[in-house]
Order: structure tokens, then C-alpha cells, then sequence
């Protein structure tokens, strides 16, 4: 099949959208597809780059190019899926943030405020002449019906290097991967150290503008010897501190998804996540595979000390969670069947 | 609260697990990382503080610079993760001291109680960077742009991007302690990029050097290598040589043996069809020869040794008849046989014996343990078989009782009645022990002379007989000889403990 994939590409500016469409482009090579990346160079000002570059999408007719049969079009983000394709498929990272959730009318500029006006209207016809609709999560689906009262189907797919996860006997201590800002609330798991009876270290890794107050709460609760604020670790570390550790914990507040909570699930460990933390609550099963607390650092530390005192029954938690990844069927080959077929 | 958690050690298994994993898809991003720019540090004091000075790791060139920092500071070899850190801050524009700084302030820096030598006053700059690297006016920019910034993020972009990049310029004081920084560094490593590029100038003729060197060096192992082999080759061939040599030698002898045989036949054939008979003694001292065997048997019982003795004496003999073709398939006459404690060895190893003995009350004996054993004159009833028809003849004790001409025609008889590789054997008191030739021979009146070696040697080659062996038997327990090793004493105890037999071993050649 000739598939056409679109993305945005905002230059030196990475992030969780690369290695998602690497994901995806490298599942369709490997399903034997003829493909083309398509990218958008997206610049977030002025907002007039904007109107054009969405403008230009809008008129752009991909069914036969040059004469070329195009079978797919596959469309991730805005304004990709405006593109003219009689079988184009989106599957919606996310949209346009500064007009959806962090538009804020009280002080938007009459700029903005056209801007939003324009993208509402485009995303709400464009994907609505989708042949079909897919979200990267619950989540985005949800704030899809919100705000242009679309329904889209779910998708999930696996973390990047999902087959290189692997696990291995327990060390002392959990481990919470994630860029170290507010929203991820590492300062919980901090916190929950105090609280700590039985000897488990915990490793943080990731960097992010909350480094310093994470490590000056470290350095005032004297915590050197237990927490390590690790950085950003490359691949080998961290699948190797994934497959070591006791439990992973992952807590942040209404997480889209969250790829921490498959990559413990892949690596067979249990997860520690907390009520109100959104994406992760679709995969952990409280007692099964994981423990979902109240987002309260004693009762973390209580669910840490009672894995440390039961280390059996935490590997088998992981187990447990490993086989309810493999029930899910998330796989890329079941993301390019799904894709396809629609 | 319990700590017995040794982060360090537990960090430092979990890295050098993720330094083994296979991800031949995530390149290794620290190829340099073999290389080793000095010994490594005295690490006895592991854990004690890293004191660094700056200067030293200014002039490390730009690739190492991280994974001497990592031995420095840390006492251990830098892991990839690490490295891209430190790396990134290096790409981004920030000094090498700062980089160091924040070594030194990182987790594992301040558990290690890491210090920093030579930067003075300009560790706070290193801090001022330090602290305000999040506030760079690029990333502050693209936060702004992603959406993020609260409040404050959305009244900024209400701004025009022109003007937001004004608005951002006091930010870009943010980079001025890198900028001195590195301008203090580049000051303070001029010397030493001189010397640093002298050293890198001298690092590259070494490796020519060392290049040609094993190229050399492996011509050199090419050309050995060859020699050794045409080396090889010529041994083996002048082994091959030598033994082709050696074989030839031997049947040269082996036909010169079959000649000299032949000779000794043709000799034969002018001795008379009688043999000259052993005791010719007149018929009527029959009564007489009956009085004087029974005494010589009353002697011998006498003086011979336990029957096992005689017999274990024996068996030195027996692996040579063993090793005689011709012994299989032809019978054994051992004359003088006696009592027949040889034929019953040979009969129980499955050879046909036959005995012949002068004295009837022997015969008679020997008869009663079932034994093929003829009564008479040994030589005669040699010359009454025919040529070449016995596998063996053996003879012990016999021949120092026989005047020369019948020991002479013994031999004769002996080479023309064997079988071609047929072995003969003669056993006799060995006059080279003086004590034997002087004293014990003379036990035995019947004893005429003492045989030498020398002389049954002899008679046995003049007769045709080859593959000539003198074995020497039975002598003085080591307790009868007088101690020491001097040559004096070593001539005595041979001379008087020696070997009190020997044997004459010899076969008739096969024809060439």
C-alpha cells in the first residue's frame, strides 16, 4: 500500500511526537508498506505562520500527486489532517493546545482570538471529513468531544523500544522515570521517603524546570542516601533501571497516557500510581498489578515498605501486569491493522 | 530510620548492567571511552573526597575531557548517560569549569564531597550560570512558544515575536559567566594547546611507528615462519632417509646372517653321520653308571633350590620362546632335561616339549608328571631328527658337562635341526664371577670346564646361529656386597656378587 504520513516539524525542538511517529513510520516499513513522510515546518509565531500554513494544508490535494496513486493518508497532528485525501485516517496526538486547554479568553489577543476561531472551525470540518478518527488516548478523545463534539476511537500503541524492556531480579529500590516538573509531582515520592521504614532507595531520572526544587528538597530532608536525582539517562539505563527495580511509580496529575505505565508493565513490574493520576488508572488494576493510592506520601510509603516486605508477591504483581499488557494487544502490528482497515 | 542502602553501590550495578546491554540500534555514544589517557587514579581512598584541580583537566583534548572529569571527580569511568548530560551542557555553550561545578554539585558529586581546586573567585560564576541555565532567552522563547508559562507565559505572547525577542535581551546576560569563563580557560590552556598539539603531533608518529613496527614485524613472522617449514620438511626427509638407511642395514645383516649359516652348513656336511658319543664308557660299568647316577640325583636334591625358584628362574625364558615364530609350530627338545620343571612350563603354555636325559631314573621321573621324555645321548638324538624340524632347543646346566667335541657337534646338531627363526638357549655357571669360576663350579664333579661367554659366543656364530644375546642371571642378593660406590668397590662387588649364571640366547636366521 502507498501511505502518505504527515506530521509537523518544529526544528531542534524534540520530544514525545518524534519517537511517536518514528514508531509508526517504522511498523508501516516493517508491514512491507511504500511510504512518504510528509512534514510541516511549523513555527508557534507570529500566528499569521499559522493561518498560512493551515491555509495551505487545507488546499492541498493528495489523492493523486503528480499523477501518483496515494492509497492512505495518515495524519497525527494539526494541521496535517486537513490535507484533501479520500481515505485520510487521523490518529490525533493532540491538537492545537494554545487555542484548546491553555486558551484563556480574558487576555487573548484579537490575533489569538481570530486564530482560535479559524482552527476550531478547520479542525471541526477537517476531521469530521476524516474517513476516520482515531485519539492517541482516552484522554484526547475526551477533550475531542468537548470541543468539537467529534468521537474518536482510542488507540493505543506501544512505547518506544517496547521489545528491548526486559526484567530482572529485584534491587532495592522504585523507580520513577519523568521530566522532573510539577505536574509529574515527583516531590510526592520525596515526600513518601520520609515515611519510609524499610531500606528502599529511589532513583529519579529525567530533568526538567523542577530540578532544583527537587533536589533542594533532598538536600533539606537529608535524603542524599536513599533518593538520587539521576538526570536525563540514556537507553541502555534506562531499560537497566527498569529491570532491576522493586516497583515503578508513576503519579503525576491527569496524565494524557503516560508511556511509564506500559514501560513497567512490559518490564514486569508492578506500578505505584495514585487516584487522580488520569492516563495510568486504564492499565493498573489496583491489587493486581500495581497499587492505586490516595495521592498522600504516607500511603505511598506504606504501599513501598508492604512491596519491599513482600517481594515475592511484587514480582508477581509484575508478572501480573505484564500479562495484562500482553492481554491488551497493544502492538504495532494491531495499530497498522487498526489504521488500515479503517 | 535504617539506612543500610549503599546507593553508590547499587547505582553502580544497575550502570554497569546498562553498559553490557546489546542495543546494537542505539549507538554507543562514547567511543573514546577505551581510551586511557593516564593510569587511573589511587582509588584505595574510594569515597573520600575527589579534589580536582582545574588546570589539569583544562588540557585534556576535547573528547576525553569528560571521562578524565568522571575519574577525577567521581573515581569511576563514566557511564553514556552521564555523558550526554555533560556533553549537552558543553554543545549548549558552557565552560568547562562550569561544567565541572555542576559535577561537583550533582547528587553523586555532593554524596562524594567532590571539590573543585583553582577556580577561586569564579566559582560563582560557575553558581550565577548554574542557576539561571533554565532561564536562557532560547528556551525561555520555545516555553513560550509550546504554551507553557501560565499567566505569565500567555500575557508574554500577546507580544509581537520582535518584540518578544527585545523583551528576552536581558536574559541573554545569562550567558556572559560562560562566555568570561571560557575566556579564562582559553587564556589559562594556550601553553598547554601547544604542548597538547605537540603531544597529539607525537601520538600520531608513535602509531606510524608501531604500524610499521608490525608490519614489520609480521614479514618478519612470514619469513621465519617459511623457514621453519622448509626447516620441517628437510628433517623429515632426512628422517625418512635414516630409516630407509636403518632398514636397509638390516637386512644386510639379516642376509649376511643367512650367509654365514649357509657356510657353516656346508662345513657340516664333512662331520660324520655318528656323533661322538658323551660319556663312552664301557657297557659293563652299567652297575657302576646306576651307583653314580643315584648319587648325582642324591646331590642335586640336595643342592638345587625350591621347585618355585627353579621354575620363577625360568620364566625369564619364556617370553623369548613366547616371541619365536617358529617355537609355535615345531616342538621344544630340551636336553638334560632332569626332573622337567622346563618342560612343564612349556607344556602349560601350550608348546610341545619333548625332553631327552641321560638318566633313567630322571626319564622316570620326568615321565611320571606325564612328560614326552626319551632316555639317551642328547647329541645323538639330536642327529636323528631332521633338518630344520624343532622350534627350539634348550639346554640347562648341560653344556659344562661336555668334552669340546661333543659340545662342538652339540652346536652343529643345534644349527641343522632348527627351524628358520628357531631359538636355542643354553644355560651355564658364569666364570665372570671369580667366586663361581673358582669355587662353586667345583661343587659339581661331572663339571668339566667353565663356558665363557666370550667362547660360547663364538661357537654359536661359527655354527650359523644369529641375533646373539648373553643374558646374565642370578646374582649375589644386594645384601651380600660389601657397601659403597667407590670404583674399587664397584669392580669388587662385581666381580665377586656378580650375575652366577648366563645364558646364551640365539636363533637360526630365516633365509634372506
Amino acid at each position: 500500500m502507498k501511505i502518505l504520513v504527515t506530521a509537523n516539524l518544529a526544528p531542534f525542538m524534540t520530544g514525545g511526537a518524534e519517537a511517536h511517529l518514528e514508531g509508526l513510520t517504522h511498523a508501516l516499513r516493517v508491514g512491507g508498506h511504500d511510504l512518504e513522510v510528509l512534514r510541516l515546518p511549523f513555527t508557534f509565531h507570529p500566528e499569521a505562520s499559522i493561518e498560512r500554513l493551515m491555509g495551505f494544508a487545507g488546499e492541498l490535494d493528495m489523492n493523486r500527486p503528480n499523477g501518483q496513486r496515494v492509497d492512505r493518508v495518515i495524519s497525527l497532528q494539526f494541521p496535517g489532517y486537513g490535507i484533501h485525501h479520500d481515505h485520510h485516517i487521523v490518529w490525533l496526538m493532540h491538537q492545537h493546545r494554545v487555542v484548546y486547554e491553555l486558551y484563556d479568553p480574558a487576555t487573548a489577543t484579537p490575533e489569538l482570538a481570530q486564530l482560535r476561531q479559524s482552527i476550531h472551525a478547520y479542525d471541526t470540518q477537517a476531521l469530521r471529513r476524516a474517513h476516520a478518527l482515531f485519539a492517541n488516548s482516552g484522554r484526547v478523545a475526551e477533550r475531542l468531544k468537548q470541543f468539537n463534539g467529534l468521537s474518536a476511537r482510542p488507540l493505543y500503541h506501544p512505547p518506544p523500544q517496547a521489545e528491548q524492556l526486559y526484567c530482572a531480579d529485584a534491587e532495592d529500590y522504585v523507580f520513577f522515570p519523568s521530566r522532573l516538573e510539577r505536574l509529574k509531582r515527583q516531590d510526592l515520592l520525596i515526600e513518601a521517603a520520609r515515611h519510609l521504614r524499610s531500606p528502599v532507595a529511589i532513583l529519579l531520572s529525567g530533568d526538567g524546570g523542577q530540578r532544583d526544587h527537587y533536589q533542594g528538597l533532598i538536600d533539606r530532608y537529608r535524603l542524599h542516601d536513599r533518593i538520587r536525582l539521576l538526570g536525563r539517562v540514556d537507553a541502555r539505563m534506562k531499560l537497566a533501571l527498569y529491570a532491576r527495580s522493586l516497583a515503578v511509580f508513576f503519579g503525576p496529575f491527569d496524565e494524557d497516557l503516560g508511556y511509564v505505565t506500559l514501560e513497567a508493565m512490559l518490564a514486569s513490574k508492578p506500578v505505584l500510581t495514585c487516584t487522580d493520576a488520569g492516563g495510568p488508572l486504564e492499565f493498573v488494576v489496583d491489587g493486581e498489578t500495581g497499587f492505586i493510592t490516595e495521592p498522600a506520601p504516607e500511603a505511598i510509603a506504606e504501599r513501598i515498605d508492604w512491596l519491599h516486605a513482600h517481594r515475592a508477591k511484587a514480582a508477581d504483581m509484575g508478572r501480573a501486569g505484564r500479562a495484562r499488557w500482553e492481554s491488551l494487544g497493544i502492538s504495532w502490528p494491531h495499530v497498522v491493522e487498526q489504521l488500515l482497515s479503517a | 530510620m535504617p539506612q543500610p542502602i549503599d546507593i553508590n553501590q547499587l547505582l553502580g550495578r544497575v550502570r554497569a548492567e546498562a553498559e553490557s546491554l546489546d542495543l546494537p540500534e542505539y549507538p554507543h555514544p562514547t567511543p573514546t571511552q577505551n581510551l586511557t589517557l593516564h593510569e587511573e587514579p589511587d582509588t584505595s581512598a574510594r569515597g573520600a573526597a575527589g579534589v580536582a584541580h582545574i588546570q589539569s583537566l583544562l588540557m585534556a583534548p576535547r573528547e576525553l575531557f569528560l571521562h578524565e572529569a568522571y575519574r577525577s571527580l567521581f573515581r569511576r569511568d563514566a557511564d553514556s548517560s552521564g555523558i550526554s548530560h555533560y556533553q549537552g551542557m558543553l554543545t549548549e555553550g558552557h565552560s568547562r569549569a562550569e561544567v565541572l561545578y555542576a559535577m561537583a554539585r550533582s547528587s553523586e558529586g555532593r554524596a562524594l564531597g567532590v571539590k573543585i581546586g583553582g577556580l577561586g573567585w569564579r566559582a560563582l560564576l560557575c553558581r550565577w550560570s548554574l542557576k539561571f541555565r533554565k532561564y536562557s532567552p532560547d528556551r525561555i522563547h520555545s516555553a513560550l512558544l509550546a504554551g507553557r508559562g501560565g499567566k505569565l507565559g500567555m500575557l508574554a505572547r500577546l507580544i509581537p515575536t520582535r518584540l518578544l525577542r527585545l523583551f528576552l535581551v536581558p536574559f541573554r546576560i545569562n550567558h556572559l559567566p560562560g562566555k568570561w569563563l571560557r575566556a579564562w580557560e582559553n587564556r589559562l590552556a594556550a601553553p598547554f594547546a601547544i604542548v597538547g598539539q605537540w603531544v597529539l603531533e607525537q601520538q600520531k608518529h608513535s602509531e606510524k611507528i608501531i604500524h610499521a613496527l608490525k608490519k614489520h614485524e609480521e614479514e618478519r613472522l612470514g619469513q621465519l615462519h617459511a623457514h621453519k617449514e622448509h626447516a620441517s620438511q628437510t628433517e623429515n626427509d632426512l628422517r625418512q632417509s635414516i630409516a630407509t638407511q636403518a632398514s636397509r642395514q638390516h637386512e644386510l645383516e639379516k642376509t649376511l646372517d643367512w650367509l654365514r649359516y649357509s657356510v657353516s652348513r656346508q662345513w657340516h656336511q664333512a662331520l660324520g653321520s655318528t656323533p661322538p658319543h658323551m660319556a663312552a664308557l664301557p657297557e659293563t660299568l652299567t652297575a657302576e653308571q646306576e651307583a653314580l647316577d643315584a648319587f648325582y640325583i642324591a646331590f642335586e636334591d640336595a643342592c638345587r633350590g625350591s621347585e618355585a625358584d627353579i621354575r620363577e628362574g625360568l620364566l625369564v625364558y619364556l617370553d623369548r620362546v613366547r616371541r619365536s615364530a617358529a617355537a609355535q609350530g615345531h616342538p621344544i627338545i630340551d636336553i638334560g632335561c632332569g626332573r622337567g620343571e622346563w618342560l612343564r612350563i612349556l607344556k602349560d603354555e601350550g608348546f610341545m616339549a619333548r625332553g631327552v636325559d641321560q638318566s633313567a631314573a630322571m626319564v622316570e621321573r620326568a615321565t611320571a608328571y606325564g612328560l614326552d621324555v626319551e632316555q639317551g645321548d642328547a647329541v645323538a638324538a639330536l642327529a636323528r631328527l631332521p633338518e630344520a624340524s624343532v622350534g627350539g632347543v634348550t639346554g640347562f646346566h648341560i653344556v659344562e658337562h661336555l668334552p669340546f667335541p661333543v659340545l662342538f657337534r652339540l652346536f652343529a646338531e643345534v644349527s641343522r635341526v632348527l627351524a628358520p627363526g628357531g631359538i636355542a638357549i643354553f644355560e651355564t655357571p658364569n666364570p665372570e664371577n671369580v667366586l663361581v669360576g673358582s669355587h662353586t663350579f667345583y661343587h659339581d664333579p661331572t663339571h668339566r670346564n667353565p663356558i665363557t661367554p666370550t667362547f660360547i659366543t663364538f661357537l654359536a656364530q661359527y655354527h650359523g646361529l644369529a641375533e646373539i644375546e648373553i643374558v646374565r642371571l642370578h646374582p649375589y642378593p644386594e645384601a651380600a656386597k660389601v657397601p659403597g660406590h667407590d670404583p674399587l668397590t664397584e669392580r669388587v662387588n662385581g666381580h665377586l656378587c656378580g650375575p652366577q649364571d648366563f645364558a646364551l640366547v640365539a636363533y637360526r636366521p630365516r633365509p634372506a
